[in-house]
């Protein structure tokens, strides 16, 4: 799985309804910490599949994707 | 009650309204800061009615609407965040007082202030405006429709003006957002501020501002956004940058249901029916000799607002009387805009609004027509 962090909440928020009108559905998660992402601290989540449709939506709505990164296994101690 | 002060606050309001307060009072926590269930619904709640105001203006990019306080709020926010000094502004004379106090803090700031008088038929010409503009002009500030007689004014005329000039247009929206179609984007308005709680339909205390693409003013007030936490600057994102602190979620929750309603009507529809019920009060109230009529003529360009004062009566007093009398809720006074009495010469004894809105009916003008007629001939006896 991997993770999309922004800026704004209402930057997720968008994207998220985005790609629902799109078909696609991605979570939206509280940022883990382990993971010390900048920006609002929510992020989308979403599999490998739909990294894609995410980098396109954000692009075509001109919302910069802060961080992507690799989300982490389940069980992963904070930092 | 018959209820003609819609101008001052929509009423009754849609009873999925009160709903949409009261469930978001009981399950939303603070958006944009906490990841629990309620903060989470608190989140949504704002962004819904974000989407909805995009919605109802046309406008591509929700993320474009800043919520505040209200249009005042609002209209500071772009005052403020666009003008310093050594810059000037054009504005019309027929503009509330949300926008002439701040123009006149921000003069002693050092900004140059040009007023733009009616016509003689009311309305403010863009010609005028593009007389008044220079090379320092950054700015023009008209309301839509005056919330002293319902003048509406052409945004697009204007808009070109600005643009060929390379000014901004800011647009006071308070008196039409909801009850005049208005696209946005389309009529090239650059700043947009509306109130929440009039055509909207929504609870008091919610408003917000639209600002184009590209456009980027200075803050108002700084604070916590729940982004860019580690930061000591301000983000330079929006909705962000602007919407430091708490928003009011039950409020906006009201105001997206307020502007679902009025999606389901239609703002054409609602319009149509404003005009139609405007045309009869209008023409009702020519007919009474010992009254004096204000504003536009009865078939111009106008919003559902009208201004009167009956012979031989204050404007409060018969305000008061239609009132305790009649039980009909008007307003009387300045309406907060001196400029725009100043310009129909009541400044010094305001006048009598009535005011119409989505839930005005044909028997509300006939038992206004009716009880004005009666205090008029009282008073002529």
């Amino acid at each position: 799985m991997r993770l999309f962090a922004f800026a704004s909440l209402s930057q997720v928020q968008r994207l998220r309804r985005v790609l629902l009108d799109q078909g696609y559905f991605v979570d939206m998660i509280r940022t883990p910490r382990t993971l010390h992402l900048s920006g609002c601290g929510f992020c989308l989540k979403a599999g490998e599949d739909l990294a894609g449709q995410i980098r396109a939506a954000a692009q075509a709505a001109d919302i910069d994707i802060l961080t992507e990164a690799e989300a982490p296994a389940a069980g992963t101690p904070a930092a | 009650m018959i209820y003609l002060d819609h101008a001052a606050t929509s009423w009754p309001k849609p009873p999925g309204v009160i709903a949409a307060v009261t469930t978001a009072l009981q399950t939303a926590g603070n958006p944009g800061r906490s990841g629990h269930r309620l903060a989470m619904a608190g989140a949504e709640y704002v962004y819904r009615a974000r989407e909805a105001v995009a919605e109802l203006f046309a406008i591509p990019d929700p993320l474009r609407i800043v919520f505040t306080a209200g249009a005042t709020a609002a209209l500071n926010l772009a005052l403020k965040g666009v003008l310093k000094p050594g810059d000037h502004v054009v504005f019309s004379g027929l503009e509330h007082n949300a926008v002439w106090r701040p123009l006149k803090k921000l003069q002693a700031q050092g900004v140059h202030l040009t007023m733009v008088a009616p016509s003689p038929d009311g309305s403010i010409s863009a010609d005028k405006a593009a007389e008044a503009i220079s090379p320092a002009t950054k700015l023009i500030v008209l309301t839509h429709a005056s919330n002293v007689n319902g003048q509406l004014n052409d945004i697009a005329a204007m808009a070109a003006v600005a643009h060929d000039h390379g000014a901004l247009l800011l647009v006071d929206a308070a008196q039409t957002a909801g009850s005049v179609p208005i696209a946005a984007p389309a009529m090239a308005i650059d700043l947009m501020a509306f109130a929440g709680h009039k055509g909207l339909l929504g609870p008091q205390g919610v408003g917000g501002l639209y600002i184009r693409p590209g456009l980027m003013l200075d803050t108002l007030i700084e604070g916590g956004t729940g982004s860019a936490s580690a930061s000591p600057s301000q983000p330079d994102i929006l909705p962000d940058r602007y919407e430091s602190g708490t928003l009011n979620v039950s409020g906006l929750a009201g105001l997206e249901a307020g502007i679902r309603y009025v999606l389901s009507i239609g703002v054409e529809t609602i319009y149509r029916q404003e005009q139609a019920l405007l045309r009869r009060l209008i023409a009702g109230l020519q007919q009474i000799p010992a009254l004096q009529l204000y504003g536009p003529a009865i078939n111009a360009a106008r919003a559902g607002v009208v201004a009167c004062n009956i012979d031989g009566y204050d404007c409060e007093t018969a305000a008061t009387l239609l009132e305790e009398r009649y039980a009909i809720a008007t307003r009387a006074g300045l309406h907060c805009a001196p400029l725009a009495h100043r310009m129909q010469g009541t400044l010094t004894c305001g006048s009598l609004r009535l005011s119409l809105g989505a839930s005005s009916t044909t028997n509300d003008v006939d038992s206004a027509l009716a009880a004005i007629t009666a205090l008029a001939e009282r008073r002529q006896a």
